[in-house]
């Protein structure tokens, strides 16, 4: 059920609610930051990691006062990894203002992402290696042409 | 012309401190001394005599004071080490005891931990989820020099509102928790691999007879001298990263020396900075210097 909704094992979060023995976690992307899910869980399903600061537990407070739940019930499924080969497939100001056009393509320099936004480096076209530009991509401007064959 | 006038403006200095019966003025006096000679003395000295002139004219005590002075001097010493991008190692040469002077800044942002790891991620994560700035809780426990570091001193450090602080550290502190790592998957998984040729990224290391059997060669070779280069304050800011690509961080450019098949060459490697001195190599290759 969880793993329908992009929740999979190993997956960490913070203990919001308690029900009995059913736990409600805010869980957090371990590679998306800033993709978050609320999911209840039975206690025997997770085990204790470390017990949060006040000042932690005030942000959490805090967020919970602001958030509305039904929009976070799912994380994102992430296919992208570092050293994958990417294609711009859009044609935008931020990136073209770098000198980065639709059909370019780059190399994801970092394993995270922030709001789904891959961190990629275009180098010039001219095989020199030299970089173009540094740019954080949104995850729908793009398409992997090439995984990353990395053990 | 730079000994004399700094004799001039050490003494002009003491006679004002000594008026202003500061605790410590025999270790300010001598700390101003040795600052003049290494330093172009005159905009040093306009600023401080403009100020304790003033102070002195309209008797305000409270800028006679030992630590407003010794704030100043920080201040302006910043200023000086700006606009002529000094090497920061002379800086090493100023210490005293109480009186020890660093170019090197803390990046803080309040509640953000210093020490990577889970704790740091989810504070960050929790505060980029309430919109705070997710450039500057990035930058928070990064150390840098005042001359090349994101943004500017204080106030709104990075950009307009920012609640972001500083601190200074020594620069032996700084030498002491430097670290550089290399991993060797950036030359045996990437340079070396189609993804890195594809992008010409293999070109520089072949021309210099370096193969995918020298990865574990470079990247000692490159934390060595990243290592190095960082601690002295030798790097400057990527200027080609975009504003956005700051959320995972600010990159700085360091030089690498290498030396094969009868060449030396300098490329500009890209590093991530992270808390407590830690730099993580991001790309071996920007380009040649020069």
């Amino acid at each position: 059920m969880l793993a329908q909704r992009g929740i999979h094992k190993n997956y960490r979060g913070e203990v919001v609610e308690v029900n009995g023995d059913k736990l409600k976690i805010l869980f957090d992307h371990p590679r998306i930051h800033g993709n978050y899910a609320f999911a209840w869980v039975n206690e025997n399903e997770v085990k204790f990691d470390y017990r949060a600061s006040e000042y932690a537990k005030q942000l959490t407070d805090e967020l919970l006062s602001k958030t509305d739940e039904t929009k976070h019930t799912s994380l994102i499924e992430a296919d992208v990894h570092e050293y994958d080969w990417v294609q711009l497939i859009v044609e935008k100001e931020e990136y073209t203002k770098y000198g980065v056009h639709k059909g370019m393509e780059g190399c994801v320099l970092m394993s995270d992402s922030y709001d789904n936004t891959w961190y990629v480096e275009f180098s010039k076209e001219d095989g020199s290696g030299e970089v173009l530009a540094d740019l954080c991509v949104a995850r729908e401007d793009f398409i992997i042409t090439e995984h990353a064959n990395i053990q | 012309m730079g000994t004399p006038f700094s004799l001039r403006l050490t003494l002009s200095i003491a006679s004002l401190l000594r008026k202003s019966c500061c605790p410590s003025t025999r270790n300010l006096k001598r700390t101003s001394f040795n600052i003049c000679n290494v330093l172009d003395c005159y905009y040093f000295a306009e600023k401080f005599l403009i100020m304790l002139k003033w102070a002195e004219d309209y008797q305000i005590e409270n800028l006679l004071n030992y630590s407003v002075i010794k704030s100043c001097i920080f201040e302006i010493l910043c200023d000086i080490a700006k606009l002529r991008r000094l090497n920061m190692s002379n800086f090493d040469a100023i210490v005293e005891n109480n009186n020890e002077i660093s170019a090197w800044i803390k990046w803080i942002h309040y509640g953000v931990p210093d020490e990577e790891g889970k704790e740091r991620e989810d504070i960050r994560n929790r505060l980029a989820d309430l919109f705070h700035c997710k450039k500057c809780t990035a930058l928070s426990g990064c150390y840098f020099v005042t001359n090349e570091m994101p943004g500017h001193l204080p106030p709104e450090m990075l950009h307009p509102r920012c609640d972001c602080t500083y601190e200074f550290v020594a620069a032996s502190q700084v030498k002491e928790q430097a670290r550089a790592i290399c991993s060797v998957n950036k030359f045996s998984g990437f340079v070396f691999q189609q993804s890195g040729i594809r992008a010409g990224k293999d070109t520089p290391y072949l021309d210099l007879g370096f193969d995918i059997n020298d990865s574990e060669y470079l990247s000692k070779e490159y934390e060595r001298q990243a290592k190095e280069r960082y601690e002295q304050g030798q790097y400057v800011l990527h200027k080609k990263q975009t504003e956005k690509s700051k959320t995972f961080g600010q990159t700085i450019n360091i030089v690498i020396e290498l030396t094969g098949n009868g060449k030396t060459r300098k490329v500009r490697s890209g590093w991530m900075v992270h808390p407590l001195g830690l730099i993580v190599l991001a790309t071996p290759y920007l380009g040649y210097v020069g």
